[in-house]
């Protein structure tokens, strides 16, 4: 909503400004600086955690073996533990010249177990080595699991010293070797270019999808949340779905979608999965973005989308809804639209007007729609986009250029 | 401090002049939620903070009502019907929120003015998100509707 568009709104409630605003706002203002108080529980396990990191650390240093350091001794080698995803040593050279790997950033409350797959083969006779890295990730729900994420921050080149250690995530299914490993450039796709470039986000393949904790099946009794709640109006929302409550014209509409996103994306629908976020049915959609019209995602990123409503346990969602008895909830599945209207489907493209989530509940670095439902997504129709909530709402992709 | 007493100042009040329609009563709630607010666990989450806000502004609102409830009440209605009075004109708008219940322009007070957290919105009407948003997604039908679809200048 434009501020312009508020200050009419609240110009309709005329509401007379405040007398005694300024008076009392000094007055609290002399009463509070000092009172805040930090919430105890997380300090209390700040300090713990603290504790038991220094008693490991503390630990440690005392269980080590004294090393005495042996002054005519060559000291440059190092002992290095790396998780390698790809290795490189030059065919033609003697000298090693590098090694790519890969840190996978570890966040907080993301599990990431990622099977690497390598396919290296170098051809001797030429300096110029093509390479394969192919990143896939393990899935523990046949059906549903989104990708597991590997978050490639950055991939740090350093000299191979005369020992190291090296340990991989898991066996890979396929791998041909060679004899003379070529210097490789970490990617998840197949890449020709020779060298070592590094960083995965050359190449715009950032996988940026998140793990959720919660994941659901669709059983074969389905309740949707007016059955459960007889009088609650499970039904998709009318009108404009909070875009404009003053009343605005499509092409308006359209430019406040793409004002409040911080993305604007053609993506396709890699993955949908089944989750609820705070006892609340959601819908998480891993995409692949094709083409960017606003913000900092580039083609070929991926990330997770959450959209409202979807499917989930019936015993989860009474666990969260106290009011409601249902026996035998363990048979059944609830649905909830969310607003939602349309459906996306695995392998289409659609048009996304996006952000970051921002609510906490939301698992780090994944978006959310603009709008609450799904007036936010267009899919194509003939020549224009279309909203999948609202037929009406309609937009040229040219537009957006 | 986890908000801006200026800005929350005018947001609780007009919440509660939207409930007591009496311009002093309101202000005087406002000021008494500010202080029973100290009085309370002070958050650093803004969400928690604005809930409890609302919560304590809800709960003087209504005991001021039940308060009133003999014949200042009709006093106090009968001095809304005039502010509504002048309030009405030829804007769409301001004809089409009259229109709408009690609670509904609650809603859209909350919801676009106030800009209250969905979340939070729904942990004060004890539903669903997904609910409210219906709720809200309603209400501006109902308000398109009363508008005739016509954009305001």
């Amino acid at each position: 909503m434009t501020d312009k568009e508020k200050e009419k709104l609240l110009n309709a409630f005329e509401i007379p400004d405040p007398d005694r605003k300024k008076q009392f706002a000094y007055e609290f203002r002399k009463r509070t600086p000092e009172k805040v108080r930090k919430p105890l529980f997380p300090i209390i396990i700040k300090t713990v955690a603290s504790a038991a990191m220094l008693a490991l650390v503390i630990g440690a240093i005392t269980r080590l073996p004294k090393h005495e350091p042996d002054m005519y001794r060559n000291t440059d080698s190092v002992a290095v533990t790396t998780d390698i995803t790809s290795s490189s040593v030059s065919s033609q050279t003697t000298e090693e010249n590098s090694a790519a790997v890969t840190t996978t950033a570890d966040k907080k409350g993301v599990k990431k177990t990622t099977s690497v797959t390598q396919t290296v083969s170098t051809n001797a006779a030429k300096t110029d080595e093509k390479k394969t890295v192919t990143t896939e990730a393990e899935n523990n729900n046949e059906n549903n699991e989104p990708d597991q994420p590997e978050r490639t921050t950055r991939a740090h080149t350093t000299k191979p010293h005369t020992s190291r250690t090296t340990a991989s995530h898991d066996i890979p299914h396929h791998t041909s070797t060679s004899t003379k490993p070529a210097p490789q450039q970490l990617t998840t796709v197949t890449t020709d270019t020779p060298g070592i470039s590094g960083a995965k986000e050359e190449n715009g393949d950032n996988d940026m999808t998140v793990e959720l904790d919660v994941t659901y099946n669709i059983r074969s009794e389905i309740l949707t949340v007016k059955d459960l709640v007889p009088g609650s109006d499970n039904g998709v929302g009318d009108g404009n779905d909070g875009i404009s409550p003053v009343g605005a014209p499509v092409e308006q509409m359209i430019k406040q979608l793409y004002n409040d996103s911080y993305d604007v994306i053609l993506a396709k629908v890699d993955k949908i999965v089944y989750t609820s976020i705070d006892g609340e049915p959601y819908t998480a959609e891993n995409l692949t973005v094709d083409e960017v019209f606003k913000g900092s995602l580039n083609n070929n990123d991926k990330i997770t989308l959450f959209v409202s409503g979807g499917y989930m346990s019936a015993e989860d969602y009474i666990r969260h809804h106290k009011f409601i008895f249902l026996p035998d909830a363990e048979s059944y599945s609830i649905f909830d639209d969310g607003g939602c209207r349309g459906k996306e489907y695995v392998g289409d493209t659609y048009l996304f007007f996006i952000k970051e989530t921002e609510s906490s509940e939301f698992p780090s670095g994944s978006y959310e729609l603009v709008t609450p439902g799904d007036t936010a997504i267009f899919r194509q129709s003939g020549d224009s986009y279309v909203s999948m909530h609202d037929d009406w709402l309609s937009l040229d992709i040219s537009s957006l250029y | 401090m986890a908000f801006d007493i200026d800005e929350q100042y005018d947001k609780i009040y007009r919440y509660c002049y939207l409930k007591t329609k009496h311009k002093e009563t309101a202000e005087d709630i406002t000021q008494e939620t500010f202080l029973r607010y100290l009085e309370h666990p002070q958050y650093s989450n803004i969400d928690k903070t604005l809930q409890l806000l609302y919560t304590i502004a809800g709960n003087l609102c209504r005991d001021e009502f039940r308060k009133q409830k003999t014949d200042e009440l009709t006093d106090t209605e009968a001095s809304s019907d005039n502010v509504e009075e002048n309030v009405l004109s030829d804007l769409e708008l301001k004809t089409a929120l009259t229109k709408l219940s009690e609670d509904d322009r609650e809603l859209i007070l909350l919801r676009y003015i106030n800009e209250v957290p969905v979340n939070v919105m729904a942990k004060l009407y004890n539903i669903s998100r997904f609910a409210l948003n219906r709720r809200i997604n309603r209400v501006l039908g109902q308000l398109h509707e009363y508008m005739g679809k016509e954009e305001l200048i």
